[in-house]
């Protein structure tokens, strides 16, 4: 109860005015959960999962994309010479939607499968959806695997807890000293880029990208660190993204909740229905799903683009048949041999080309970034604050090689038996690194919009 | 057991963060030439200086106040890198407050580097606020690193650079004997400069209220960034108000005094060089009243 208090307070604080649509969405959810479960016929539990479907994705549908949706209509028809009379609405979407509706969903289907027990737990339930840590920007849990957490008593973890404290340190130094920094540079960039030189819309593409892993892993690290202190083990969101092989490993350590989330309720299924048609069903399926990704992120085709690129990515590895094939990266050595460290180069820049789509407000803006991105000036001296960007590089090595070092850890500031001068040493370089490097101010996680 | 550990451990690490903090801060207090300068002249008591001067960097470097104490003006410089107009009104109203009146007040205006000082956004500088407004709150939530930052990037070129090292704070003034040549070309600007502005229109009435003698200066800027307007004309303050401005950054008039191969230490900065040749000028033709038209 304390921690439901504590959870309804949070999201008071960033938002209060979504507050009792969350109940509601807990309460709904909660006795539709119970309902599907108790229902004898499949006919019923099929009709109470689609309310609660309709709850979930209708709320999602409205708050998200109903202005996206009128506005793509309008401008259709308009391409035909047809006016229609539809309007877009003032509609504040509440922080955290996405993230707490693909809890609930989860929750009911996984319930009509028969592959989870309702909980008959009210106070279980409501936190499930709205565990502080996690709610406004995920990671997205399970209901399977977080419900029995909260049913079961817990006991202080004193490893868990020390865990806990270093992932959230490594997420405050990711955040503050990192993706901070980077947003110093990729502002000015962006707001800038039609009268800068291809070399810094280059510099600035590259910044991007560093920046959104270390806004987003950064803010994840921090929310599973939290939830270690509380005693709780929250689902993994990356597992060090840039070390990719190739775009299906991308995708296996980029939001890894989201992902698998996807691939359980709309991938999977999706390719079953898609088997016949071979591997042409299997980029379909692949299109699709990563298309849904796209959208999740945001009311705009920027995102829809996004996503549709990245399951393009696909189409070879589907062909080759290596999607599913997953190697140890650089076994029993220090350093990525030279293929590997040329697929990661690759994967990132296919990455990092798809998140000037991100940033970008319209398709024709991300079009136009492209266009001047790859013209003469790419060889010429790059206009930047050069101190800012020496800098962030500098700490974005370290970030890296850490996280290289610690690439079959759970997060980059595990440490096995250190002694305690080289422990408390690290601690103290973080600290000063936050304080005499780190960005503070006006600056939200970018997943908070999501 | 274990939950006392971790809290042990806790604990150290906010100890650690507190530690760093105050060390940070007291190296600022030891080792900042800046920092001590405005903890120095915040602490001014029953002073008799007979001029003060305020402005930004180009007054913090460009006017050489050991000059002046040696032609019998007791001078301090009170100017503050980065600063803006309404950090000089503080510096002169808590001056004020304390001390005796001076006889002189000067305002150096740095329009070379635009408009920098007479922001319409006006900022009050962080050591200033420090100093001068000191609140515990600000304090923890802006611990000296993130507050103070480019203090400790000014120490760190300190230690890497000779030039630095042989430069220091006389009166307030930053010394430094450091060249730069200014190879850029004059490009005539003549466009007129705005200096309706709130805090120097106080700055003028609390010049007038107590007779004090207010001079307003451009100081001179790189080649490419003097102008054409005249060395000295009327400029409103306010609606209301008139004041006389001395325009050294006239490219002629700059010309004769100043050297652009051997005055400046950096681009619109004077060396010691250049900053005793334009205060030589401003004792001789301003301060002494024997002026130029």
């Amino acid at each position: 109860m304390l921690l439901l208090a504590g959870s309804y307070f949070f999201y008071a604080w960033a938002d209060w005015r979504f507050l009792l649509f969350l109940m509601g969405v807990s309460a709904l959810n909660f006795v539709l959960g119970i309902y599907i479960e108790k229902s004898p016929s499949e006919k019923s539990k099929k009709w109470l999962l689609y309310i609660g479907l309709l709850q979930g994705i209708g709320g999602l549908a409205f708050f998200k994309y109903y202005n996206f949706f009128v506005v793509s209509i309008k401008e259709a028809l308009s391409a035909i010479n047809i006016t229609a009379g539809l309007q877009t609405l003032d509609i504040i979407i509440p922080l955290g939607i996405s993230f707490f509706t693909f809890r609930t969903i989860s929750y009911l289907l996984d319930i009509e499968k028969g592959k989870l027990e309702a909980t008959k737990d009210w106070v279980v339930f409501f936190n499930y959806v709205a565990f502080f840590p996690t709610v406004l920007s995920g990671p997205i849990d399970k209901a399977k695997t977080f419900i029995p957490q909260l049913e079961n008593e817990r006991t202080f973890d004193y490893g868990l807890a020390v865990n806990g404290m270093r992932q959230i340190l490594w997420g405050f130094f990711k955040k503050i000293a990192i993706a901070n920094s980077c947003a110093v540079i990729t502002d000015e960039v962006s707001k800038n880029y039609q009268s800068l030189p291809a070399s810094t819309l280059l510099i600035g593409a590259f910044f991007y990208t560093i920046q959104i892993y270390a806004d987003f892993s950064g803010y994840s690290d921090m929310a599973i660190g939290f939830s270690k202190l509380l005693g709780f083990r929250v689902t993994k969101n990356f597992e060090y993204p840039f070390f990719a092989q190739n775009i299906a490993d991308f995708w296996r350590r980029w939001h890894i909740s989201l992902t698998a989330w996807l691939t359980e309720y709309v991938f999977t299924p999706l390719s079953i229905k898609f088997r016949d048609y071979g591997n042409l069903g299997l980029v379909l399926a692949i299109v699709i799903n990563f298309t849904i990704i796209g959208i999740w992120h945001g009311a705009n085709w920027t995102y829809v683009l996004f996503g549709f690129l990245h399951g393009c990515y696909y189409i070879p590895l589907i062909l080759k048949g290596t999607m599913n094939k997953r190697k140890k990266l650089a076994k029993d050595k220090t350093l990525p041999s030279f293929s590997e460290a040329l697929n990661m180069k690759l994967t990132f820049l296919l990455v990092m080309f798809t998140f000037v789509l991100f940033r970008a407000e319209t398709i024709s803006q991300a079009f136009d970034y492209y266009r001047r991105l790859l013209s003469k000036s790419l060889f010429s001296l790059p206009v930047i604050d050069m101190q800012t960007a020496i800098l962030t590089l500098f700490l974005t090595i370290v970030m890296l090689t850490t996280e290289w070092i610690n690439r079959n850890e759970e997060h980059g500031l595990v440490m096995k038996n250190p002694s305690i001068y080289k422990r408390w040493s690290i601690y103290t370089m973080l600290l000063l690194a936050l304080l005499f490097f780190g960005v503070y101010g006006e600056n939200q996680f970018i997943y908070f919009q999501f | 057991m274990h939950m006392k550990k971790f809290l042990q451990k806790c604990a150290a690490v906010f100890f650690i963060i507190v530690g760093i903090n105050l060390l940070a801060f007291a190296m600022l207090l030891l080792c900042s030439p800046g920092f001590k300068k405005i903890r120095e002249s915040s602490a001014f008591r029953n002073e008799d200086f007979d001029l003060l001067v305020f402005g930004n960097s180009m007054a913090l470097d460009g006017i050489d106040t050991e000059y002046l104490a040696q032609n019998g003006i007791n001078t301090y410089d009170f100017a503050v890198a980065g600063g803006h107009i309404s950090t000089a009104l503080v510096q002169l109203e808590e001056y004020l407050k304390y001390n005796k009146k001076p006889r002189t007040v000067f305002v150096g205006f740095s329009s070379a580097t635009g408009g920098s000082l007479m922001n319409k956004v006006p900022h009050t500088n962080p050591e200033i606020e420090f100093f001068y407004h000191p609140s515990f709150r600000e304090n923890v939530l802006n611990p000296a690193p993130v507050n103070f930052r480019w203090l400790y990037v000014e120490m760190l070129k300190i230690v890497v650079s000779k030039d630095h090292r042989n430069s220091k704070i006389v009166r307030g003034q930053w010394r430094s004997p450091k060249t730069i040549p200014d190879t850029s070309v004059f490009q005539g600007k003549k466009s007129p400069i705005d200096y309706k502005n709130p805090y120097l229109a106080k700055i003028v009435n609390i010049c007038e209220k107590h007779r004090i003698r207010l001079i307003l200066a451009e100081l001179p800027g790189a080649n490419k960034n003097r102008d054409k307007l005249p060395f000295k004309y009327e400029i409103a303050v306010s609606d209301s108000q008139k004041a006389t401005i001395y325009n050294f950054n006239n490219y002629e008039v700059s010309s004769k005094i100043i050297d652009a191969s051997t005055d400046f230490l950096a681009p619109d900065h004077l060396n010691e060089k250049g900053a005793k040749k334009i205060t030589a000028y401003l004792l001789q033709h301003i301060i002494k009243g024997d002026n130029v038209d």
